[in-house]
């Protein structure tokens, strides 16, 4: 029988078993992630299809470099993502908190780059719904704005993933530091686990779809 | 006891546990040597002008990464059949999205025909 301390909740028999659901629960949540990104990957490509070259023209007023910089954070976050969850189950209490907050330290890294990019957007006039200009050709400006639409949707939804993700990492932190982890019970720090690397899953697909169009384009290709 | 039966057997549908769940850190950092290359070939081979090939190769390298971090970072490639069958069975589906909005829309201009669908009246038209 389990009592009050044991790690394994009272409707689990063992704590594989218990360890297998949470997997599977936090797998069927990020397939509802998967399939809700996937529908406006979906839009992407069916407004990409119907305006290749005013989506060209468009993404050629990215950064790439910040998109790339931002690129090498995640993926850095996920590494250190890796080596928390190997410390949590080798029960290396500070190699837990240390690679926690070199997670968090990229992920905020992440988010700084990112508005100075929603900044450098504003000012270059390129926010539908609230000052978008376009100078380019008139024939593409209209599927220029639903480009900048959708990366604004897209990013933008990201990057909210991005802040409930360190809203959890806060959460992991501060439990681990209070002892709540073990090497038979690590369960929140693996799940968690899960959901940074999805985060960063969606990243590695956004890089190339929205900065990098127009990258083959001639420099300032999209700016007149 | 009940607690000792279940922990001798282990779950039964599932009679082998893997040895130990994490990767090692050799793994994990190679992973993130292929990771980083990755983005550098992605980065590259965009600044060159493929014509139609350059989605389809920035997308290569992108599925490429994004396996790599479903097997070595999510254990996948350490997980049971069950959890497989989820992640399968979501990117199934995410086909299935794919599949289905383009079966629509890059058929559109094979149905001419159908009057409705291209009629002057702007009730009708539709693009």
């Amino acid at each position: 029988m389990s009592n009050a301390h044991s790690p394994v909740a009272h409707h689990f028999y063992t704590i594989e078993q218990q360890k297998e659901s949470a997997t599977i629960g936090m797998w069927l949540f990020l397939a509802t992630e998967i399939l809700l990104f996937g529908a406006l990957f979906t839009a992407y490509a069916v407004y990409r299809y119907k305006f290749p070259d005013a989506f060209m023209v468009a993404s050629s007023r990215m950064d790439w470099k910040m998109g790339g910089l931002n690129t090498l954070f995640l993926i850095i976050s996920s590494v250190t993502m890796v080596f928390a969850v190997s410390s949590a189950e080798k029960g290396r209490r500070g190699g837990l908190l240390g690679f926690l907050a070199a997670t968090g330290f990229f992920g905020t890294l992440f988010l700084v780059v990112k508005y100075f990019e929603y900044m450098h957007h504003y000012h270059d006039h390129d926010v539908p719904g609230l000052n978008f200009q376009w100078t380019g050709a008139p024939e593409l400006a209209n599927g220029a704005q639903i480009f900048f639409f959708l990366y604004f949707f897209m990013t933008g939804l990201h990057a909210l993933h991005m802040v409930v993700g360190l809203g959890l990492l806060i959460w992991i932190f501060l439990t681990a530091y209070w002892g709540k982890y073990s090497p038979e019970y690590y369960n929140p720090v693996e799940m968690f686990g899960l959901y940074w690397h999805f985060v960063d899953l969606v990243w590695i697909f956004l890089f190339p779809l929205l900065y990098l169009l127009g990258a083959h384009l001639p420099p300032g290709g999209g700016h007149h | 006891m009940a607690h000792e039966t279940t922990h001798s057997t282990g779950h039964p549908a599932n009679g082998h546990e893997p040895a130990h769940h994490s990767i090692s850190a050799t793994t994990c950092l190679l992973v993130f040597a292929a990771l980083v290359i990755g983005t550098v070939a992605t980065v590259w081979t965009a600044s060159m002008d493929l014509g139609a090939f350059n989605t389809p190769v920035a997308l290569a390298i992108a599925i490429g990464k994004a396996t790599l971090i479903i097997l070595y970072f999510m254990h996948v490639l350490y997980s049971k059949w069950l959890t497989r069958t989820v992640v399968i069975g979501s990117f199934f589906f995410l086909i299935v999205l794919f599949g289905l909005t383009f079966s629509d829309y890059l058929t559109r201009e094979k149905t001419r025909e159908i009057p409705a669908l291209y009629s002057s009246d702007p009730l009708l038209k539709q693009q």
